[in-house]
Order: structure tokens, then C-alpha cells, then sequence
């Protein structure tokens, strides 16, 4: 192969995380669950943010709100 | 001395680079150089880090219009896979990195620039074994090694490749259907060189439906620069 050859610029060490970061982007393939037909990403964390601050229902925990609803949609996020 | 980023801030730095490649090669001249997007000096570990996962994409912009690799820009990309040396095993990560190593190393061959003897660099791979495949299992290698898709395939495979067109062809429409819209980007690159009708509506779709992910819209910019030999 002919071509100019080409010497590296000033070392720099990464750390074992971001090594670990590189390895895992590169050996990235399919994504193995994808959003639902029509979903917004957003929607879930902005409902979350929303009770959160509007604090709905005082005297239980917020995942409990509305019948267990925002446990749900919680759910429904994470799988 | 070389910047040390926290942990997690290499995935922002390739979405940076990768929007700024997707800006290369949508704009007109060439004035785009690498040094000059990477966060921090030339030395900062999260903007190696990025060229090192990007792969041969980092040379898209330079090979795909035909642009001379500035000799700043090839030495980042030295550091890059000094930094970042190939893995010794398991045995699939080292094939991994065996086919976007030989895919880099032809990118910058086509840029003038020799690797040979470069530290870090994984021994050549070839994706022949992978269009082999059943067509779910190979579209699903096809997007882990897309930094080999064209325009930085190997000579060798362009006939299988066209031979395999309805399997990566169906690969794509599945992507689409499970709206993984990266991967079908991916697949995207892999059947444009022959302008496949699929192709262009696929293109179409993503851009819009991807428009928010760098890296998403980096190779359907690619794949619309190799279907029609122009900017979206």
C-alpha cells in the first residue's frame, strides 16, 4: 500500500470506563426493544415531572397516584 | 495533559462528531476537518474515543467527496487506535474489530494515508462470511459492522453483496417494522451503492423519523450521497 505515513499526536490515556464505553458503542447491534407505534419518549419523564411538582395525592407515594397508573406507565417504560 | 472525561461522555462525543460529519457531507466544499470538532484539544480522550467508535465514518465526508485527509486529522485518527487497541478476545469481538479496522484502513488508504503498522489496529476481517448468513442473523451482523458498509466494503464482497440484496433488503423492512430506526439506517448504507428502489423510501422516512439522532442521520446521509450522489 503506498500512501503518506502519519505519526499520532500526543498520547492520551483513557480510563477504564471509557474504554469499557468504547467497547460496548462498538459492540452495539439491534436494538433489542424499540418504542411503540405513535409513542413519544418524552411523554412518560414529562407525566412523572408533572405530578411530581402539581404533588396530587399528599399522603401516598406518587407511584401509587391515580390507582397505581403512573406505576404502570413506569413499567411500561422500562420494558 | 491529556482531558480525562467522567465516565459516560464518550456517547455525547460520538453524537457531536457525528452531527458534524452528517454537516460535512450535506454542505458544499471542503473545508471540514476533524481537529476542529473534537471536544477539547486534540488530545482529549472523549473526542479519540468518538473517532474510535465512528470507525471509517470519520473519514466519510473525505472519501465520499473525494476530499484530501488533512495530516492533523490522520494523526487523530493514530491516536484514536492507539488509544483504543482492538481487543485480544473473545473471539467475536476480535472479528468485529478485524471488519471496521480493514474498513478504516481502506478509508484511509483511499485518502493517501498508509496504516500499516499502526498500534491498536485489529488483524483484517472480512464480512464475506457474514452475507452467508439466513438473512435475520446477517442483517443483524450487517448493522454491528455498518463502519464496513460502502462506502468502505471491501472489493471482494460487492458481488455477494449485490447477490444479497432481497435478504439485507428484507433486514431493512424489519428494522423498519420494529422501529429500530438505527439499524435500519444501518442496513440503509449496506443496499444503496446499487440504488435499490427500497432504498429511497427508507431514506425518506428516516430522515425525518431519525432527524434527532446524530447518528441515525449520519448514515442516511451517507446512503443518500451513494443512492443518488447528492445531499438530501
Amino acid at each position: 500500500m503506498s500512501g503518506r505515513n502519519v505519526h499520532a499526536v500526543a498520547l492520551a490515556e483513557p480510563t477504564a470506563a471509557e474504554r469499557g464505553e468504547v467497547y460496548a458503542l462498538i459492540g452495539a447491534g439491534e436494538v433489542p426493544h424499540c418504542p411503540p407505534p405513535g409513542s413519544e419518549k418524552g411523554i412518560p419523564v414529562l407525566v412523572v415531572a408533572l405530578l411530581l411538582s402539581a404533588d396530587p395525592q399528599q399522603d401516598e407515594p406518587v407511584e401509587d397516584a391515580f390507582g397505581g397508573a403512573l406505576q404502570n406507565l413506569a413499567c411500561a417504560v422500562a420494558f | 495533559m491529556p482531558t480525562t472525561p467522567a465516565p459516560g461522555t464518550v456517547a455525547p462525543a460520538v453524537h457531536l462528531l457525528a452531527g458534524a460529519l452528517r454537516r460535512a457531507l450535506l454542505e458544499e466544499g471542503g473545508g471540514f476537518r476533524l481537529a476542529r470538532v473534537l471536544p477539547g484539544r486534540e488530545d482529549s480522550c472523549a473526542g479519540l474515543a468518538a473517532v474510535r467508535v465512528l470507525g471509517a465514518d470519520a473519514l466519510a465526508p473525505f472519501v465520499v467527496k473525494g476530499l484530501a485527509l488533512p495530516a492533523q486529522d490522520a494523526a487523530l485518527i493514530r491516536a484514536a487506535v492507539r488509544a483504543h487497541p482492538a481487543p485480544q478476545e473473545p473471539e467475536r469481538q476480535v472479528l468485529l474489530w478485524g471488519i471496521r479496522d480493514a474498513a478504516l484502513v481502506r478509508g484511509l488508504a483511499v485518502s493517501g494515508v498508509d496504516a500499516t503498522g499502526w498500534e491498536g489496529l485489529a488483524p483484517a476481517g472480512s464480512t464475506a462470511h457474514l452475507l452467508r448468513l439466513p438473512w435475520v442473523a446477517m442483517a443483524a451482523e450487517l448493522v454491528r459492522v455498518a463502519g464496513a458498509a460502502p462506502p468502505f466494503a471491501e472489493e471482494a464482497v460487492h458481488a455477494q453483496l449485490a447477490r444479497s440484496h432481497l435478504d439485507i433488503s428484507r433486514g431493512l423492512v424489519r428494522a423498519l417494522l420494529r422501529r429500530d430506526l438505527p439499524s435500519a439506517a444501518c442496513l440503509t448504507r449496506w443496499l444503496a451503492p446499487a440504488g435499490e428502489q427500497l432504498t429511497t423510501p427508507a431514506l425518506d422516512y428516516l430522515e425525518i423519523a431519525g432527524a434527532d439522532d446524530p447518528r441515525v442521520s449520519l448514515d442516511t446521509a451517507i446512503a443518500r450521497r451513494l443512492t443518488t450522489g447528492t445531499s438530501p
